[in-house]
């Protein structure tokens, strides 16, 4: 048996497998920060094979079995995931993706499918370093902590960006589609994963745009907050400190709205135009 | 219920939270979850709102700090306490 740890943030949790699923799951779960253990965490997680089916325990505790080991894994990545949000407890946890440029984090937010991943990895290919995508961590110090769990590449995403064959396929639930096929890609194959803390410095909205092309403008902060309070997740915070830090992050952090159809759609020079206004934000 | 009408002087609930912006502010009530964005004239209200300044006051004020009115500000101002009262953050005195 192989084992791993992942660490994000105050959190950590451990992974032990057989050689049969190490190439599978290290494909698939926290790539980018998976890395061999010798001890065990609080959070132990096992994934044992007998007589053709999987089986995964949390800390001994049998929680999933199937024949097929793409859902063993879907099952442990969005447990794991659960995790270490948990247990990261005095952070914000917004729905975005976030990227560094130069010495500045930035968080990117919006609905499902307005573009996120499309954009992180639009931008990684211009030289941005990854944080996140799907959950954006921000300490009680501005500070963006690194929780670089896999890109969800959707079927809309797939034709656009070269998959290794031998990827796995998950099946997801989606608002939209009902049941698509995805795979989950570690960002580290678009381009750079940051793993150090770093200061927040501007948070853009996006917004689905009904052309091609895109507009980046500032966003007053008093629509910002509105939009900023749907994306957060956790407002599990003694009385009112949530809003402290809500009104904190607005007002330190440059604030801007892109509305773009589909960030992997723009042509070259759009791309380009892109993000050099993003690199220009002040 | 008080009319609203210049010697009014409305009060915002005391437990409602509110927190200035850089262009305004936000109040959030907890009972409901609901988090209202104000812009910087209604942000202004808000703070006006406080038992002891009557509306007439509160134009006044807006009048002297505000230039963004070109023509008077009375029926805005008018029009957005009594959005406070419908949303229901001012007490009922």
């Amino acid at each position: 048996m192989a084992l791993f740890k992942i660490q994000v943030g105050s959190a950590e949790v451990s992974l032990e497998c057989c050689q049969s699923t190490i190439s599978e799951i290290t494909a698939s779960v926290f790539s980018a920060i998976l890395t061999p253990s010798q001890i065990s965490a609080k959070i132990h997680y096992r994934i044992e094979t007998k007589n053709g089916k999987f089986f995964l325990f949390r800390n001994n505790r049998l929680t999933h079995r199937n024949r097929q080991l793409s859902r063993i894994i879907y099952a442990l990545e969005w447990q794991i995931v659960q995790d270490l949000l948990t247990k990261n407890k005095s952070v914000l946890k917004f729905h975005g993706a976030a990227l560094k440029h130069l010495e500045a984090g930035f968080i990117f937010l919006g609905a499902a499918s307005s573009g996120k991943t499309s954009l992180a990895i639009l931008l990684m290919r211009y030289g941005w370093e990854f944080f996140s995508d799907e959950f954006a961590l921000v300490d009680c110090d501005r500070q963006i902590i690194p929780c670089p769990r896999n890109l969800i590449i959707k079927p809309h995403l797939r034709d656009k960006i070269n998959i290794p064959l031998d990827y796995p396929i998950f099946k997801l639930d989606d608002e939209s589609d009902g049941k698509i096929d995805a795979h989950y890609i570690s960002p580290s194959l678009f381009g750079t994963v940051y793993l150090r803390k770093i200061p927040l410095k501007g948070l853009v909205f996006l917004e689905k745009a009904d052309h091609a092309g895109f507009d980046l403008q500032p966003l007053e902060h008093h629509k910002a907050f509105r939009i900023l309070t749907q994306h957060l997740l956790n407002r599990n915070f003694s009385g009112e400190k949530w809003l402290d830090f809500l009104v904190n992050l607005l007002g330190s952090s440059a604030v801007y709205r892109l509305k773009i159809s589909s960030p992997m759609d723009l042509t070259p020079s759009d791309s380009r135009a892109l993000v050099e206004q993003l690199n220009q934000i002040e | 219920m008080g009319k609203i009408d210049l010697d009014f002087k409305p009060t915002t609930r005391p437990d409602l939270p509110f927190r200035e912006l850089k262009d305004g502010g936000v109040v959030y009530e907890y009972r409901t979850d609901t988090l209202h964005s104000l812009n910087a004239t209604a942000a202004y209200i808000w703070v006006l709102c406080d038992g002891h300044h009557t509306v007439a006051e509160i134009i006044t004020s807006i009048k002297q700090n505000y230039n963004q009115f070109e023509t008077d500000p009375t029926s805005e101002v008018i029009k957005i306490i009594k959005k406070f009262r419908t949303l229901n953050l001012l007490t009922n005195d």
